[in-house]
């Protein structure tokens, strides 16, 4: 016995595998996943000095002089949050998002590590990015910056 | 007017029986509530074996980072951080952990995840956070009863 095959049932079946992949809802536990140390050390640099507030300054400056409104600030903890929206010539809104954090460097009293992660929509993955952030930041102490 | 007053005396007895009923639903769900408030604080929170504050709303900051949250608020004296990440466009996970001291030589890290407005009872990310936040502060997480 011969089972027929209309050309329309491998449409029906990868419409019905969407349907069924597209069901599936992400758990809040597949959204605590660690980034890769990679990731990490595209996003920071260690500045050897042991003034946090000079480093912390002087990121705000940075953000500052590129457009950011910086929205909040805790010194104490060691961040930033600064953000800046733009709407372009044809009216859509840009925006861009940057959170700083500095803290010390166990087991280097003069060292003080920034990380530093930006969004615009999504996280922004470009190690370009950050290279140039630190290059400016380090221009602007007279600090080398450092890989963590 | 026999028939009136039997239709209101119906309708008197049916509202009555509705509000003792809503009564016993609500008082019950409240007790319900209150185990499921002990259970959920178990999940949320750990003890950690050190009093330095300002180091542990750090690590937790630099813990929510590496989670890839974006840091909303953090303020010492209130000792909580807020950390957002949008799961797509439309569903954002926020995450408010706070700290306190917990006897004279305990900090008590309580964290709390929400979707859109809904709270997440699932105890899976609560343990990862606390997994992670131990390693990071080469600490052993207590968990709270």
């Amino acid at each position: 016995m011969m089972i027929q095959i209309s050309k329309f049932t491998p449409v029906w079946a990868c419409c019905l595998l969407l349907m069924v992949v597209g069901c599936q809802t992400s758990k809040p536990a597949d959204f605590f996943q660690p980034v890769t140390l990679q990731e990490r050390s595209i996003q920071t640099r260690v500045f050897e000095t042991d003034d946090e507030i000079k480093i912390l300054n002087a990121c705000a400056d940075l953000l500052l002089d590129n457009g950011f409104r910086i929205r909040e600030v805790e010194s104490r903890l060691g961040w930033i949050d600064a953000a800046k929206i733009k709407v372009t010539i044809y009216g859509g809104i840009y925006g861009a998002h940057a959170s700083v954090v500095t803290r010390r460097v166990s087991g280097r009293p003069n060292a003080i590590a920034v990380r530093v992660i930006f969004h615009r929509f999504e996280k922004v993955d470009d190690a370009a990015v950050y290279q140039e952030f630190f290059l400016k930041l380090s221009q602007a102490v007279f600090i080398e910056a450092q890989e963590l | 007017m026999n028939h009136r007053s039997c239709l209101q005396r119906v309708c008197g007895a049916v509202a009555l029986s509705l509000l003792f009923a809503s009564c016993v639903s609500t008082q019950k769900r409240l007790l319900d509530s209150d185990t499921s408030q002990l259970q959920l604080r178990s999940i949320q929170s750990r003890a950690f074996e050190t009093t330095d504050r300002e180091k542990m709303l750090r690590t937790v900051m630099a813990t929510l980072q590496d989670f890839g949250f974006i840091l909303q608020a953090g303020e010492v004296a209130l000792g909580t951080v807020t950390g957002v990440k949008w799961m797509n466009r439309e569903r954002l996970m926020r995450i408010t952990v706070s700290v306190r001291p917990r006897g004279e030589t305990q900090l008590l890290v309580r964290a709390n995840i929400q979707i859109g407005k809904e709270r997440v009872d699932d105890p899976v990310p609560y343990q990862r956070f606390f997994s992670a936040l131990s390693k990071s502060l080469f600490l052993e997480a207590q968990q709270v009863e």
